[in-house]
């Protein structure tokens, strides 16, 4: 199983790459569900996949529902916007204004998560390289559902080879209660490429 | 020779603070710079001592820097005070121009800082 140590500087770096990323994406689901969207302080680490899924979700069998996004440039991976199945829901009715009971809700889920999928994983992509002066290119997203290991464990490649760059940040819509996770799952060259473009980033800022 | 210049950073992330701390002092080198990672550490630094200018965070562990304000604005009567977010909701900014202040969207650079500077009219060339 991989790991990586990221240094002090590091973490605080991204934590505040991601903070500016999900503050305008944050604004912009304000404005689609006219209503003050909360942000919590951003923290970070990296872990092998098995334990950023027991870590993101303490109950192994718990449905979540995510928008996943596939990227590729400089450093490439998955992204993962995650909530909890009946959080998802919630928020879907109020992206659409609905009274409907929650069961009726499902049919649209699919479309109004990846729309905000679309639009918070996109922030993140646009901060990341517009910040670190860096390529990246962001693939269609794509609605998933299961348990946390089921969703991180999609796709190619050896499980083992991979790490997740766990972004805790809760984003939460006071009246429905409403809590997001992002998840950057990338093997382990590629997050070797990603911080070799944090250090440089960070040595022009001393300089 | 010139009044040195006395600014207060206020943000948790020491990225952030370092890339205020390095414009400022590349803008002009009479500039010093005190740095808080908290609200609450910030407001003991107001206690301690006035401040030219001040450059506020929101989001942070403990007290917001929306919080803290008003107390900031009473212990630093004379400072410039500009609140610097990534959370540019409209309830955000919208609060930091009802007290009167400036507002800064993250990501920082140097052209929005020098400017917050140029327009408080303490950048080294008014100071």
């Amino acid at each position: 199983m991989k790991t990586l140590k990221l240094s002090e500087l590091q973490l605080d770096t991204l934590a505040e790459i991601f903070n500016i990323g999900i503050g305008s994406a944050a604004a912009s689901l304000s404005e689609m569900i006219n209503e003050d969207v909360q942000l919590s302080i951003p923290s970070v680490s990296c872990l092998p996949v098995m334990q950023a899924s027991s870590t993101l979700t303490g109950d192994q069998s718990a449905i979540l529902s995510a928008v996943e996004q596939h990227f590729s440039g400089e450093f490439e991976g998955t992204a993962f916007l995650l909530f909890p199945k009946g959080e998802s829901l919630e928020l879907v009715r109020r992206l659409i204004s609905s009274d409907l009971p929650l069961e009726e809700l499902s049919e649209f889920e699919e479309d109004a998560l990846k729309e905000v999928g679309n639009v918070i994983l996109n922030a993140c992509f646009y901060t990341i390289s517009n910040m670190l002066d860096c390529h990246l290119d962001g693939d269609i997203p794509n609605h998933v559902q299961g348990s946390c290991q089921e969703i991180l464990g999609r796709g190619d490649g050896d499980i083992d080879e991979k790490v997740v760059l766990m972004l805790s940040m809760t984003f939460s819509i006071p009246s429905g209660d409403i809590n997001g996770e992002i998840s950057y799952m990338m093997n382990v060259k590629s997050m070797q490429n990603f911080l070799r473009i944090v250090d440089t980033y960070l040595t022009q800022i001393i300089s | 020779m010139s009044k040195r210049m006395r600014l207060l950073v206020v943000d948790d992330s020491k990225m952030s603070r370092m890339m205020i701390t390095s414009i400022v002092k590349e803008h002009d080198d009479n500039w010093d710079i005190i740095q808080a990672a908290s609200a609450d550490e910030a407001l003991t630094c107001s206690l301690e001592g006035q401040f030219d200018a001040v450059t506020l965070d929101v989001n942070m562990p403990g007290k917001t820097g929306l919080e803290i304000i008003p107390e900031l604005k009473e212990n630093l009567p004379s400072a410039h005070i500009a609140v610097i977010s990534a959370n540019i909701q409209k309830a955000t900014t919208t609060a930091v121009y009802e007290f009167g202040l400036r507002f800064i969207a993250k990501p920082i650079t140097e052209s929005k800082i020098k400017l917050f500077l140029k327009e408080a009219g303490i950048d080294c060339e008014n100071a």
